[in-house]
C-alpha cells in the first residue's frame, strides 16, 4: 500500500510545472520580446525544490495525502511568476523565503517522530508568541518605511523582517488543539454535566475576544484579529459541537466590529469603502475600484501575463495578488485558485476527519481552516463580498513570513496525513 | 478495565461525531468559495462592460495610448498632422499651427474634433478585421492606425491663413469638376499643439475660434445670390440677359440703409450689366415676377437647403418657407448659407450646372499599408442647365480676362455687421477652381477681392 498514490502526485507537479513553464516564457516574451534569463532562474529553483521534495517524501512518507504538495507546488510557482511580474525587485528575496519555506516543510513532514512536544508545552509556545507580539509592539517597524509596524528586524543580517503574527498563527492552533484535546478527554471522564464545562470552553472564548481586540487596538492588524477569532471559533465547535459558541462567538465578532467602526478610522474606512465605493473611487475607495477594474478587464479567458495593467492597483503583489491573477488569467485563473483552495479545504479536512487522535485531527483542522480562511478573506474583499482586511493569499502573495509558515503548516498536514496510516 | 472499555468506547463515538462536524466545516468553507466564485463571475462577465467605460478606469486611457495613430497627409504627402514621441507620452504633432479648423484636434482631454473626428476609426485603425484584431490583442502588439491624405494644398493653405491674419472669416477653395477642397482656413482659428493648454481660452473667446466657419458658419447671402437667382430666372425663360433693365442704377432700402450698384453701371444696363456690377434695384423688380415656390425650388436646386456630406460638423439648414419674396430675393430673408454651400454652388456655374460634391479626404490607406481612393463622390444633380450657367457665367465680372467674379457687401445678422464677399472663377473660360471669401466686419468687399484673386492666382501657378 505504501507509496501507490505517488505517481499521482507526480502527474499532479507536472501539471504545475507545465503551467509556470509556458507562463515563464510567456513572461519573458511579453515583457523583453525574447526568452531573457532573468525569468527563469526562479522557477528553475521552484522545479528543482519540488522535485526534491517529490523524491524525499516518497522515501519518507509514502502515505501522505498526494494533493497537498501540487497544491503547494502551483500555488507558490504562481505566486514566483506574480513577483517577478508585478515587483521584480523583490524576487531574489521571494525565492529565497521559498526556498526556505520548502525547506521548513520537508523538515516537519518528515523529521518528527511523534507531536509530543507541540501537545505537551503548550503554554510555552503560547508564551513565546505573545511575547514576541508585545515584542512587536515595542520595537516593531514597518520595512516599507509606512503603515502599520507589525514586523520585527532580524538580528544579524540586515534587511530581513520576521511578522510574529504569522508564527502567532500556527503556536495559537497548537495550542488550541492541544487545550481542547485535554478539556474534551476530561469531559468525557465526567459522570454529570456541570457548570465546570461550560466554563473551560467559554472562558477561554471570551479570553481570545479580548486577545483580538488588544491586536486590533494596537496594532491595527484587523486581518490578523479577524483570522485568528475565526479559527478559535471554528475549533471551538469542532470540539464542542456547540452551535451556541458558534453563533455567540460569530455575534461577538459583528460587536467588535461595530465598537471598532466608531472607534477606529481604519475599520470605519475599509467597511464604507467595501459599502459603496463608487462615490469615493478616485480617493479612499482607490484601491478596491482598481482591484474590480482588474477583475472586469480580465473578463473570462484575461488578459495573459505581462499583458495586462494590475499594477495600476496599489500594493498589488500582497494584499492583491489575486485581482492580479483574475485580470492576467482570467476567470480561468481566477476560478482555478479558487479550487486550489477548496481542494485544499476538502483535503485538509479529510485528514482531519480520518485521524483517530483529536490532538492531531484538530491541528490539521485548525491549519486547513486558517489557510483556507485567510484566502477567503482576502479574495472576498477583492471580490467586495467582505471589507478589506489586509491579510495575504497564502502560498501566492509577495511576504516572507507568510509564505514561510504557510510551508511549516504544509510539513504539518503532510506529516498527519501520512501519520494516520500508521495509526490504523 | 470496566473504565477503560468505556474510555475507548466513548473516545469511537467522539471520532464520528468530529467527523460530523468536519463535514459541516467543509461545507460551510466550499459555500464560502462557491460565493466568491458566484462574485467573480459577476464582475468579471456581467459588470464587465460597465466597468470598462467608467471614466476613471485608467485601462481605457492607456489603451488609447497604446495606440500609433495614423498620419494626416496633404494631396502631396507633406505631413500635416504625425504623432511623435515615446510610447508611453505620444504627442500628436501638426506641422501647421495654424491647421486647427482644417484638420481639427486629437486631445487626450477633449478628445476630436474635424477630420481627426470624422477618420478617428480609420487613423486609430479600428478598420482592421476580426482576426487581426484578435491575433494582435493575443501578440500584445499595438494597434496601428493608417494614414489618410487630404486634398488640401499644404503651402496654398498656409500661404492663406496669412492672408487672413488679423481679419475674421474664412476662405474655401474647390478645385473643378471633382470639388476637391484645396484650402479651407477659419479665422480665427487655433493651434492644435496648444489645444489642452488653451481649450477653456478657445472656448469662452468671443470670436469663437472653434467654430469652423466655413462649413458651421451661417452668413445672410444677400446679393451674392444674384448669380443664382438670374441663372434660374433664365432656365425658366424669365428674362434674357442681354434684356436692358430699366433703373439698374437706382439705390434701394435694405434694412434702413440705402444699398447700389458696386460701381456705378453704364446708361443702358443690361441683366448683364446690373450682374457684372452687383444692382440691387433690378432685382426688387424681378421679384414682382417670380413666385415664392420657384424662387425655393431654385435655392434648393442650388443646394441652399442641403448641407453636403462632409467629414466634418455642418451648421443646419434652414427650413422656414419664403413668405417675402422681396426679402427673399435680395438675400435678407431667413435664408442662411454656409461658405461651403456657396463655394458648391458657384462651382456649379462654372461646372456647365452640375454641383460638384465637396471632399476633402482624398486616399486612406487599408490595414495593410495599401493606399486605396476615396471612393469618388457622386455626381449630383444639376442646378441649372450648361446653356444657364453658360451664360451666367459668360456676364459674370472679369478680372484681368482670366478670373469671373461676383463680390458684394452684405449686412448680416441681428447686429447688422457688414460682411465682405468674394466669389471667383479661375480660368474664366473653362474654371479649374472655385474660391469664396468671406470676411466679417469689412466696409467694403475689396480686402476679401484681394484675398480670393491671389489664392485663385496662387493655385494656377505652376509649381
Amino acid at each position: 500500500m505504501a507509496g501507490e498514490r505517488a505517481p499521482q502526485e507526480l502527474l499532479l507537479l507536472a501539471v504545475a510545472l507545465a503551467f509556470v513553464a509556458v507562463n515563464a516564457v510567456a513572461l519573458s516574451l511579453a515583457l523583453d520580446g525574447a526568452l531573457a534569463i532573468g525569468h527563469f532562474w526562479a522557477p528553475v529553483f521552484w522545479t528543482a525544490l519540488m522535485g526534491a521534495s517529490h523524491w524525499l517524501l516518497n522515501r519518507y512518507q509514502a502515505d501522505r495525502d498526494p494533493l497537498l504538495l501540487p497544491i503547494y507546488a502551483l500555488l507558490t510557482g504562481w505566486g514566483l511568476l506574480l513577483v517577478d511580474r508585478l515587483a521584480p525587485n523583490f524576487l531574489a528575496r521571494q525565492t529565497l523565503w521559498m526556498v526556505l519555506a520548502t525547506g521548513a516543510m520537508l523538515l516537519v513532514a518528515i523529521l518528527p517522530r511523534n507531536l509530543r512536544i507541540l501537545r505537551r508545552y503548550r503554554y510555552t509556545w503560547l508564551t513565546v508568541g505573545l511575547l514576541l507580539l508585545v515584542a512587536t509592539l515595542i520595537f516593531g517597524v514597518n520595512p516599507s518605511g509606512a503603515g502599520a509596524a507589525l514586523w520585527l528586524r532580524a538580528p544579524l543580517v540586515s534587511g530581513v523582517y520576521f511578522q510574529p503574527s504569522e508564527l502567532m498563527k500556527l503556536l495559537l492552533i497548537v495550542f488550541l488543539a492541544s487545550y481542547f484535546d485535554e478539556q474534551v478527554q476530561l469531559d468525557a471522564l465526567r459522570t454529570r454535566r456541570d457548570g465546570r464545562t461550560r466554563v473551560a470552553f467559554l472562558t477561554p472564548l471570551l479570553l481570545m475576544w479580548g486577545f483580538c481586540i488588544v491586536l486590533l487596538v494596537w496594532q491595527r492588524d484587523l486581518g490578523a484579529a479577524t483570522l485568528f477569532f475565526l479559527t478559535f471559533l471554528a475549533l471551538l465547535y469542532l470540539a464542542t459541537g456547540e452551535w451556541r459558541y458558534l453563533m455567540g462567538g460569530l455575534f461577538l465578532l459583528i460587536v467588535a466590529g461595530i465598537i471598532g467602526y466608531f472607534t477606529f478610522g481604519v475599520v470605519e474606512l475599509r467597511v464604507e469603502a467595501w459599502w459603496n465605493p463608487w462615490p469615493e473611487a478616485t480617493d479612499r475607495a482607490f484601491q478596491i475600484v482598481q482591484s474590480l477594474y482588474a477583475i472586469a478587464s480580465g473578463g473570462v479567458l484575461g488578459q495573459g501575463i505581462g499583458q495586462g495593467s494590475p499594477v495600476f492597483i496599489p500594493v498589488v503583489h500582497s494584499d492583491f495578488a489575486f485581482a492580479a491573477i483574475a485580470e492576467e488569467w482570467g476567470l480561468i485563473g481566477s476560478m482555478a485558485v479558487l479550487a486550489c483552495f477548496a481542494l485544499l479545504a476538502y483535503r485538509g479536512l479529510r485528514t482531519a476527519a480520518l485521524c483517530r487522535r483529536p490532538f492531531h485531527s484538530y491541528l490539521a483542522a485548525g491549519i486547513t481552516i486558517l489557510l483556507c480562511a485567510q484566502a477567503f478573506l482576502i479574495i472576498g474583499g477583492v471580490v467586495k463580498i467582505l471589507p478589506l482586511t489586509g491579510v495575504t493569499l497564502p502560498f501566492v502573495s509577495y511576504g516572507g513570513s507568510s509564505l514561510f509558515m504557510s510551508g511549516i503548516m504544509i510539513g504539518l498536514l503532510l506529516y498527519i496525513s501520512a501519520r494516520r496510516a500508521v495509526e490504523l | 478495565m470496566l473504565l477503560n472499555f468505556d474510555l475507548n468506547n466513548l473516545l469511537m463515538s467522539e471520532v464520528t461525531e468530529r467527523t460530523i462536524r468536519i463535514e459541516y466545516m467543509a461545507a460551510g468553507m466550499l459555500a464560502a468559495f462557491f460565493l466568491t466564485a458566484v462574485a467573480l463571475v459577476y464582475w468579471a462577465v456581467v459588470r464587465a462592460p460597465v466597468l470598462a467605460e467608467r471614466g476613471d478606469n485608467p485601462r481605457a486611457v492607456e489603451a488609447e495610448l497604446r495606440i500609433r495613430r495614423g498620419r494626416i497627409l496633404d494631396a502631396d504627402g507633406v505631413v500635416l498632422a504625425e504623432t511623435v514621441g515615446t510610447a508611453q507620452a505620444p504627442l500628436r504633432l501638426y506641422t501647421i499651427p495654424s491647421i486647427g479648423p482644417a484638420v481639427g484636434y486629437y486631445s487626450f482631454r477633449h478628445g476630436t474634433a474635424g477630420i481627426e473626428q470624422g477618420y478617428d476609426d480609420v487613423l486609430r485603425g479600428d478598420s482592421a478585421g476580426t482576426w487581426d484584431a484578435f491575433w494582435r490583442r493575443t501578440l500584445d502588439e499595438p494597434q496601428i492606425g493608417q494614414d489618410i491624405r487630404l486634398t488640401l494644398d499644404a503651402e496654398l493653405q498656409r500661404a492663406t491663413e496669412e492672408l487672413m491674419a488679423g481679419k475674421r472669416g474664412a476662405v474655401l477653395l474647390l478645385s473643378l469638376p471633382d470639388g476637391g477642397v484645396k484650402v479651407m482656413v477659419s479665422h480665427p482659428g487655433y493651434d492644435p499643439n496648444r489645444l489642452d493648454e488653451l481649450f477653456e481660452e478657445l472656448v469662452q473667446a468671443q470670436q469663437g475660434p472653434l467654430l469652423n466657419r466655413a462649413t458651421q458658419g451661417q452668413y445672410q447671402p444677400g446679393l451674392l445670390l444674384q448669380p443664382f437667382i438670374l441663372a434660374s430666372a433664365v432656365e425658366q425663360e424669365l428674362l434674357q440677359l442681354n434684356e436692358t433693365t430699366v433703373n439698374a442704377s437706382s439705390s434701394i432700402v435694405v434694412r434702413n440703409q440705402l444699398k447700389t450698384c458696386r460701381e456705378t453701371p453704364p446708361d443702358d444696363a443690361t441683366w448683364h450689366t446690373a450682374l457684372a456690377f452687383a444692382c440691387p434695384a433690378p432685382m426688387m423688380d424681378l421679384a414682382d415676377e417670380i413666385a415664392p415656390g420657384d424662387l425655393a425650388a431654385a435655392f434648393d436646386r442650388f443646394g441652399f437647403y442641403t448641407q453636403p456630406e462632409f467629414p466634418m460638423a455642418t451648421a443646419p439648414t434652414v427650413t422656414q418657407p419664403i413668405t417675402d419674396v422681396e426679402d427673399a430675393i435680395l438675400g435678407q430673408g431667413v435664408l442662411t448659407v454656409t461658405p461651403l454651400q456657396l463655394v458648391r454652388a458657384w462651382a456649379a456655374l462654372g461646372n456647365g450646372g452640375v454641383l460638384p460634391t465637396p471632399y476633402l479626404v482624398s486616399a486612406v490607406q487599408n490595414s495593410a499599408g495599401v493606399w486605396q481612393n476615396a471612393e469618388a463622390p457622386e455626381a449630383e444633380l444639376a442646378a441649372v442647365s450648361p446653356g444657364s450657367a453658360d451664360a451666367v457665367l459668360a456676364a459674370l465680372g472679369r478680372y484681368e480676362g482670366t478670373i469671373a467674379e461676383h463680390s458684394t457687401t452684405v449686412l448680416s445678422g441681428p447686429q447688422e455687421t457688414m460682411n465682405g464677399w468674394y466669389l471667383g472663377l479661375m480660368p474664366a473660360q473653362s474654371p479649374r477652381y472655385a474660391v469664396v471669401v468671406v470676411v466679417e466686419e469689412a466696409a467694403d468687399a475689396s480686402s476679401a477681392q484681394q484675398i480670393g484673386r491671389s489664392v485663385l492666382q496662387a493655385a494656377m501657378a505652376p509649381d
